[in-house]
């Protein structure tokens, strides 16, 4: 079962590469574009790296990295055009660094079976590479989810926006209860939780960690079961265009919050500045970190990568 | 994983155990700014009473943990599993840590210190005798190093937070002058600046505080 959860970020890995899932809820919150410079980040420190759009429906990663579009994307491997997963990748202009690109054919593509699924997966994390950067794309939508569960690391890209926010709140909530619903083909935990989300009101139930408190009030070991799942969730988290002091505390807030409400640690790896420049290197359809590298988005966006290596968060900045 | 209203002190500013004072102060700062009801990241989680009833326990942890004595008195009881929900923190002198304090000695001593009783936590000479139990405002003959002056701030329920806001002087330099970290403070003429400003708002002769602290400075720093 490739869904295995050993004890790591969000779920199993091949041991040989480690996935890091980009995800985060709303559209246009610079998913590809931090995909990309984070690719192009691992690459430079020699190490084997691939890209895949995995934005099934929105597929643009190439863009990012000034690549053509390509003749070989990932709809060819799941509407089995092409028998391996090799047959897709495809090289970029960048040392070490490899891309599949997305499906543009939607209505087919984004509604992967859960076979077609497990095909791309197993086929993914047999590959001999070291890193795996997965875009998702925006939304919910069960592909998005079970990728980013998949992933060593899920890392959510959110705009400091109420609506981009209340998106990725979204994001979490499903993820959470997507995670939980893994362990609920036992009967006797299935009806733990209808009961309760069914009477949650009159036991004054609100937020995911009551639910859980809920659960193992009534049944200790099913409660400590869940609760060491959702302990074992630790996505990462990345403010995007940001302007102001403000903005970067949005950050803590949002760690704080989810603490709180889904019982959740979320780990706060940094903040990407707002820069003109990176729209320009969009049009120009050159990668940020090769057209402007030393721009404050390029420097933020290296000092992300180097935190997500070292497993570390923000520095608590004092001012 | 509890909800917050189960929450201990710590657990509510999402700190360690061992946190520093500075620690507290950012925490403290953070919360107030994510539960305030400004916060873009909060309000579509969390009602407006749940972020009123989350400020009231950050608030309550920030005083009871602020105050060495009570953050003692706190710890013990944690560390002994008692019940900390009610803990009841005090704010200022008169009021005392509330119920079953170790000994009556000590209680005492919270709720009135005397200058010996001060001098000694500072690791200072007692003051002349004549001066127990009048104006506590004067302080005569008490020396001033950082030591004290936390003392004698933490006992007027003063928080280092309050000073920072009042003399607009990072809270980093006040922590170091508190904590005698005489290598890390500004040079001279700010330095003096800083404590006439520190000394004026917990209500001491600013001259005196920074003539005092000034010999404990130079010293120091010569040492
Ligand atoms: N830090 C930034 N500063 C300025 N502009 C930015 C920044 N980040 C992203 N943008 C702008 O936002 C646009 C969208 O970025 P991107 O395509 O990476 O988002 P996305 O999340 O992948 O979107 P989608 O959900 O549609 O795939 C970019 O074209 C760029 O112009
Ligand atoms: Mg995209």
């Amino acid at each position: 079962m490739p869904f295995d959860v050993k004890n790591n970020g969000n779920g199993s890995g091949h041991p040989r590469s480690q996935i890091w899932a980009i995800g985060g809820g709303k559209g246009g919150s610079g998913k590809s574009l931090i995909t990309s410079s984070l690719g192009i980040c691992l690459s430079r420190t020699g190490k084997e790296v691939l890209l895949v759009d995995a934005d099934l429906g929105g597929a643009n990663l190439h863009s990012c990295l000034g690549t053509p579009y390509p003749n070989v994307t990932l709809s060819d491997f799941i509407r089995k055009k092409v028998p391996d997963i090799k047959d897709v990748i495809i090289n970029t202009a960048i040392p070490n660094l490899r891309l599949i690109s997305g499906a543009e054919d939607y209505l087919e593509v984004a509604n992967t079976s859960y076979a077609q699924k497990i095909r791309l997966l197993r086929q993914l994390i047999s590959l001999d590479t070291e890193y795996i950067l997965l875009d998702l794309g925006a939304g919910t939508a069960f592909n998005t989810l079970d990728f980013f569960l998949i992933a060593n690391d899920g890392i959510i890209i959110v705009t400091p926006e109420p609506t981009s926010i209340e998106n990725a709140y979204r994001f979490i909530k499903s993820v959470f209860f997507r995670r939980l619903k893994r362990m609920i083909n036992d009967a006797r935990i299935r009806d733990i939780i209808v009961n309760a989300m069914d009477r949650k009101n009159e036991l004054g139930i609100r937020t995911p960690v009551e639910l859980l408190n809920y659960v193992e009030s009534i049944d200790n070991e099913i409660g400590q079961r869940f609760k060491n799942e959702v302990l074992k969730l630790r996505p990462k988290l990345i403010i995007n265009s940001v302007r102001t002091k403000g903005d970067i505390n949005i950050g803590f807030s949002i760690k704080s919050t989810c603490l709180k409400y889904f019982g959740i640690n979320i780990s706060y790896v940094g903040h990407v500045e707002y820069d003109e420049c990176v729209w320009q290197s969009v049009r120009r359809r050159r990668p940020l970190l090769l057209e402007y590298p030393n721009s404050r988005p390029a420097k933020c966006i290296e000092r992300i990568a180097k935190n997500i290596i070292m497993n570390k968060e923000i520095e608590e900045e004092h001012f | 994983m509890k909800m917050f209203r189960d929450q201990n002190y710590y657990e509510i500013l999402e700190i360690r155990p061992d946190a520093s004072y500075k620690e507290i102060e950012e925490a403290y700062r953070r919360a107030k700014e994510t539960y305030s009801g400004e916060s873009p990241a909060t309000y579509s989680l969390f009602t407006q009473e749940e972020c009123n009833e989350i400020l009231e326990a950050v608030e309550a942890a920030y005083r009871t943990l602020s105050f060495s004595k009570s953050r003692e008195e706190y710890d013990r009881r944690l560390s002994a599993g008692l019940d900390v929900r009610d803990f009841r923190y005090y704010t200022d002198t008169k009021e005392a840590i509330k119920p079953s304090p170790p000994a009556a000695e000590q209680k005492e001593e919270k709720v009135m210190p005397s200058y010996h009783a001060v001098s000694k936590e500072a690791g200072l000479h007692p003051p002349q005798e004549s001066a127990p139990h009048k104006d506590t405002e004067t302080y005569e003959g008490v020396e001033f190093n950082g030591k004290m002056l936390k003392l004698i701030r933490e006992r007027k329920g003063m928080t280092l937070n309050s000073i920072a806001d009042k003399t607009r002087i990072s809270i980093i330099y006040l922590e170091h002058i508190e904590g005698d970290k005489y290598q890390r403070l500004p040079t001279e003429v700010y330095l003096k600046n800083y404590l006439m400003q520190y000394a004026r708002a917990i209500g001491l002769d600013p001259k005196r505080v920074m003539e005092s602290y000034m010999v404990f400075c130079k010293k120091g720093k010569s040492e």
